[in-house]
């Protein structure tokens, strides 16, 4: 054990001295703070829109065509029917009726007695819940907002407006991006040439002719690796989070969210719900029989915990490549051959399968209990494998 | 107890033998030189005492640990440069010395890294990063990192490749100084000149086996007068020297240099005559132990010693 400690000391101090090190957590900020801060300047740029000023306006200008309208139809000299005309009068009042009841909507939540408002409106979805009419994409739509509200109410958390997007979101949305490829390759840039920078440089032959094992230098360089991973998966997921948190402050952390909804492709039909006829199409439809909710703060810590994992499962199998082959040029190409062909096949969906089972944007296959244990082992066997190769080769040209 | 022992050692890679059953012993104390030229089998046979290569056949066992079964006690022992000092060249020679000593699992770790230090004489660059060092200062660093761990038995390939002369003369100081204190000390070279001075024996290794194990003393005196014959032409004369099994170096055309006492000599002049072979002149030459490592080791010298 002691031995082991020493090993993986030295494989953090050659890691600390190296450019690609700084590299790497350069990078990782520039794009942690850049991806925060962007996606910031979209939302203020959205929030534009959603101002009362500009409801305000849109609603004056659809008033003003209103009187027009009822002009045009006192008016005997219009070239048009007064059916017609008519016809146009109705559609503008329920838009402007609309508009004022979403207004007024927004107000109660914000301002008023948001609870009342809620009960009514859960006592409504219920109803609406029943009524058969409704075809089954619209019927889990519902579900799921009514689930939301029932949470809502029972803890006394006011929902959010749309203007009052929250740090939490944004990190959840923001970690997504990040984790598909981008850590991946900050992995591969660290891990890759982990084993085979030493065999390139001939270092290899004065690190293995000393009294510890090759065994301890091969799992000490293992577990540098993913420890390496896991300040890099989790540092990066704070920065993310605290850069938010500074922008949008710090409101929203116990808003519900969703954790294990299943999404099956099923054929929804708008006109005659049931009927497979040309009305029919194909769509995700969510599953929320098995699903627990969760406040925002934890889900994405969860959500962080699980990304990182997963970013450790690839550090493996980087790892591996990097012993495989001694060259630090075919390692590194190698892996990002591995991590790239990974997010375009289904097997390694499967390995990125712990950031979709979050997102939940995928069929529910294998419960994530199931992913975790085969993963672990899918690792831990390669690893064996690898290391008794290792223990065996002989170092010829190095 | 012998510090390094190989025993009928063998490797082979695929179907071809690198190394034929190699013996040799070397004893605290002595500076062993092993010679031979390049391709020979000398890195290969440093591998394999280093544990970095397996031995298809055989055993090596340093200070009387096996290299296989007791990896890690034989390993202790040693200090070694495997060819060049391939060092981190983006960490300072101190940092590279850190990191070798924590593998050594040395107990006073400090000390013992500036005694080393002060031993190759690099305190004045021990500070900067390796890949500003010159080849020089690499070879004194690669002998430090080898002398941390006090070992009883120092393996160098090459060790003055890339020495001035005056690094040359050190290095040279200082292996006897070791020496001196029981340390054992196993020289690889390729070149003789290296070995003469340093060396209390000398194994010359061709093609995987060693052809001659002998005291540099010996081998001083057995520099035995050689004779060069000018002939018209060497092509008869060369085919009956291998035919009689008598080494020899063909100088040019006309010159061949053979190495004879004096009456095998004249008896060879005279059956080259009865042969009809025209000789112009047959000359006395005073041959260096470096014609004498050359005749040894050429392809065109047949063999030499069983």
């Amino acid at each position: 054990m002691h031995e082991l400690s020493r090993v993986m000391a030295n494989e953090f101090m050659k890691l600390i001295h190296r450019l690609r090190m700084w590299f790497t957590v350069g990078l990782m900020l520039v794009v942690a703070i850049g991806l925060s801060v962007s996606g910031y300047m979209n939302y203020q740029n959205s929030l534009n829109s959603y101002s009362q000023a500009s409801r305000q306006q849109v609603l004056g200008t659809q008033e003003q065509n209103l009187k027009k309208l009822e002009q045009e139809l006192k008016d005997k000299k219009s070239s048009r029917k007064p059916s017609d005309i008519k016809k146009e009068i109705a559609v503008v009042r329920a838009d402007i009726q609309s508009w004022k009841g979403l207004m007024q909507k927004e107000q109660q939540i914000r301002f008023g007695d948001w609870k009342t408002f809620f009960k009514n409106d859960l006592q409504k979805r219920t109803r609406d819940l029943k009524n058969s009419k409704l075809n089954v994409a619209s019927a889990a739509k519902l579900e799921g907002k009514r689930l939301q509200m029932e949470y809502q109410l029972q803890h006394d958390e006011r929902p959010l407006l749309l203007t009052e997007k929250s740090s939490y979101q944004a990190t959840n949305e923001q970690m997504t991006n990040m984790s598909r490829i981008f850590l991946s390759i900050l992995v591969v840039i660290l891990v890759a040439d982990m084993m085979s920078s030493e065999t390139t440089h001939g270092t290899i032959k004065l690190l293995l002719v000393r009294p510890v094992s090759r065994l301890k230098i091969f799992f000490g360089k293992w577990l540098v690796s993913l420890t390496i991973t896991l300040i890099l998966g989790l540092g990066c997921f704070i920065v993310l989070f605290l850069t938010n948190l500074a922008l949008y402050g710090s409101h929203g952390a116990f808003q519900p969210n969703f954790l294990g909804v299943s999404y099956s492709p099923m054929y929804v039909n708008d006109v005659n719900p049931g009927a497979l006829n040309e009305h029919a199409r194909l769509t995700l439809v969510p599953n929320y029989e098995h699903v627990t909710i969760i406040p925002d703060w934890q889900f994405i810590i969860f959500k962080a915990c699980l990304n990182t994992l997963s970013m450790m499962v690839v550090a493996t199998i980087v790892f591996l490549c990097s012993t495989a082959f001694r060259s630090s040029m075919i390692s590194t190409s190698a892996s990002l051959a591995v991590v790239v062909l990974g997010n375009l096949f289904q097997w390694t969906g499967f390995i990125d399968k712990f950031s979709k089972w979050v997102t939940g944007v995928t069929s529910n296959t294998y419960p994530i209990l199931f992913t975790v244990a085969f993963l672990s082992l899918f690792s831990i066997v390669a690893v064996i494998l690898a290391s008794r190769h290792f223990n065996r080769r002989d170092v010829l040209n190095a | 107890m012998s510090a390094l022992k190989l025993q009928n050692v063998t490797k082979k890679i695929g179907t071809k033998t690198i190394i034929h059953q190699l013996d040799l012993t070397v004893n605290a104390g002595e500076v062993y030189g092993f010679l031979g030229p390049n391709g020979s089998g000398k890195t290969t046979t440093i591998r394999m005492m280093v544990g970095l290569i397996k031995p298809t056949n055989g055993t090596i066992s340093i200070g009387g640990y096996d290299i296989r079964s007791e990896r890690a006690k034989a390993l202790a022992q040693i200090g070694t440069i495997v060819e060049n000092p391939e060092l981190y060249s983006y960490l300072t020679g101190r940092k590279n010395l850190i990191h070798f000593a924590r593998l050594a699992g040395i107990s006073n770790m400090k000390a013992r890294i500036e005694e080393v230090i002060e031993m190759v004489d690099i305190k004045e660059y021990v500070d900067d990063k390796v890949k500003t060092y010159s080849l020089g200062m690499r070879q004194r660093l690669g002998l430090a990192q080898a002398l941390l761990g006090n070992p009883k038995l120092l393996i160098l390939d090459e060790p003055t490749n890339g020495l001035d002369p005056e690094g040359i003369h050190d290095f040279r100081k200082l292996i006897r100084h070791l020496a001196s204190t029981d340390i054992a000390v196993f020289i690889s070279s390729h070149l003789l000149s290296e070995i003469e001075l340093m060396c209390d024996r000398v194994a010359i290794i061709k093609s995987g086996k060693v052809i001659t194990e002998q005291s540099v003393t010996s081998l001083i005196e057995q520099k035995t007068s050689g004779y060069q014959i000018q002939l018209k032409d060497t092509t008869l004369a060369s085919s009956i020297l291998k035919d009689q099994k008598i080494p020899y170096i063909q100088i040019d055309q006309q010159t061949l240099q053979v190495q004879l006492d004096e009456p095998r000599v004249q008896e060879l002049i005279g059956f080259l005559v009865s042969q009809n072979i025209m000789i112009h002149s047959v000359q006395p030459i005073q041959e260096t132990l470096e014609d004498q490592f050359l005749i040894l080791t050429s392809d065109k010298g047949g063999v030499i010693r069983a």
